[in-house]
This record gives C-alpha cells, structure tokens and sequence, in this order.
C-alpha cells in the first residue's frame, strides 16, 4: 500500500451550509460538494469512460492482468470454487461497476442551467471514492506499479501518466479523509 | 442470503430408497467448516482508503480498522472476517467490488 506525503484540502459542507436551493432537508446526512475544473471534470469522465469500455471488454492480451486485477481470484487454491465463484459474482460484480462508474459519471456532469456539480451524499460520495480507486488501481497496473519500490519511483516520476497516477492518489485521498471525518 | 443448507441435513423424500447417493462430504464440510476472509498487501491501493473500506463494510473501529491494515502492510495480508461459506463469499464479493485484493480460504 502507498501513502502520499501531503494534506488534501478538504472542504466538507454541512447541509446548514448547503444553499437552500436544490438540497435535502437536514437529517438526511452530510453533503459533500467537489469543486472541480472543467477540465478535471472532463478528465475524470473520460477515465471513467474508458473503465467502463475495459469492464465490458474481451480478455486480451493487454486488457488481461487489468482485469485480473479488477476480478482477482476469489479461492486461489482451489479452481474448481474459483470457477464457480466466477460464475456466480464475476456478472454481478462487472454490474456493480458499471453502475457506480454510471453514477460517478453523472455527478461529474454540471447542471447546465447553473454550470454546478449537485452535492452529493454520502453514499454518493463513496462511490466516487470506490470508482475513483478503480481508475488509479488500473493506471497503476498499466504502469506496472507492483511493489513498494516501483510505487516510490512512480511518486517521483513526473512523465505524464504518472503525474495522473500522483493526482488521482491525491484525489482520492481527499475523498477518504473528507468522508472519514463524517463517520 | 437464505438458510439453505443447515445442520438438520436433507429430509428424505420416500421411505424406500432404493439407492443412497453419498453426499459430497467435501461439499458438506465446506459449508459447515469456518471460512477466513484474506486481504493481501499491494503497492496501489492507499493506506487510508483500505481503513476506510474496513471500517464501512465491517463496522470496524479506527483502532481495528487500521491494526489490520496494518498487518496487511507489514506481514503481506491479514485476516479480516470469519463466516460461513456463503458469508465470506459475500464478503469477498464486497471487497472486490471496492478493489480489495480478497480471497478466502479454509479457516485453519
């Protein structure tokens, strides 16, 4: 596992901070409100897109060790379990991945008569957390991020991609610590 | 997640068998013997967000959470969950789905 050496700006909005427009009454959990560029937003669909593209994609050659690494072996030791176990969960598991990278997607997409992200619950929240993770665990595969050395070199790399790989840990570390703080 | 297969085993459906098929006694352990939920360490998945993912689908404390983590850190996996079969393929299931490197093996 990795840890980043910084502090991500959290802003946590509680539902009294909420503009009154378009929220929940309160009691119904705290709000959390991402204040993403254009440009981020647009990069963090396209990701997702391309997650979900990976998802639903045939095993090849190069799409292999990603999606092995999305759908690991559940019984390591026994193939005969795994396979049924693949049987079983592999669908439903593509499903409930595609779902989350669905609804990530839309909450990245602003209203268009305000140009606004909505605020997001918490379980919202957690999604974007969980498919956001998904997206860096595939980058960091493609980059053959696979042990501790490799991840500290990936730290000080500054080619493009890993530059992406660093920004999506920070995101994803605001994520963690903005929902942590809440629970 | 239903009650199928208990301890009271299957209830005979005629009182003239003419032949007993043997259960599948690896399958009959299987489902009474204790399962344990592994997760493994990796290089990509951060720290605080393998706490959170304990603390939110266990209900595990900070202190719990973060100890486990830990041990998958530092000793290369660690074990999260005991159950049943089908409790600990469910387990497993939702660490997949959050992109836990999870797997389950017989409880020794």
């Amino acid at each position: 596992m990795s840890r980043p050496d910084f502090v991500p700006p959290v802003e946590r909005v509680d539902n009294s901070d909420v503009d009154p427009l378009g929220t929940f009454d309160d009691g119904a959990g705290p709000k959390f409100r991402l204040n993403f560029e254009p440009e981020e937003r647009d990069l963090l669909i396209r990701l997702l897109g391309e997650m979900k593209d990976l998802l639903t994609s045939e095993v090849t050659e190069a799409t292999a060790p990603l999606l092995h690494r999305l759908f690991p072996p559940a019984f390591r030791d026994d193939p005969e379990k795994e396979a049924e176990y693949q049987r079983l969960m592999r669908e439903e598991l593509v499903t409930s991945r595609v779902v989350s990278v669905d609804l990530v997607t839309a909450m990245l997409t602003a209203d268009p008569d305000t140009g606004r992200l909505a605020d997001l619950s918490e379980p919202d929240t957690m999604a974007f957390m969980q498919s956001l993770n998904a997206v860096r665990l595939v980058l960091g595969t493609m980059l053959d991020i696979t042990d501790d050395e490799t991840a500290e070199q990936a730290d000080i790399d500054d080619a493009h991609e890993f530059q992406l790989y660093g920004y999506l840990g920070w995101l994803l570390e605001w994520t963690v610590q903005s929902l942590s703080e809440t629970a | 997640m239903g009650g199928c297969c208990g301890q009271n085993g299957d209830v005979p459906t005629t009182l003239e068998p003419v032949r007993v098929e043997e259960p599948d006694v690896d399958d009959e352990l299987a489902n009474d013997k204790p399962w344990v939920v592994i997760v493994w360490n990796d290089p990509i998945n951060l720290m605080s967000y393998v706490t959170y993912v304990l603390k939110s689908l266990f209900g595990y404390s900070d202190d719990k959470a973060t100890a486990l983590m830990l041990d998958v850190h530092h000793k290369g996996k660690a074990a999260v969950a005991h159950g049943n079969r089908e409790e600990a393929e469910m387990h497993v299931f939702r660490l997949h789905e959050h992109s836990l490197w999870a797997s389950m093996e017989h409880d020794v």
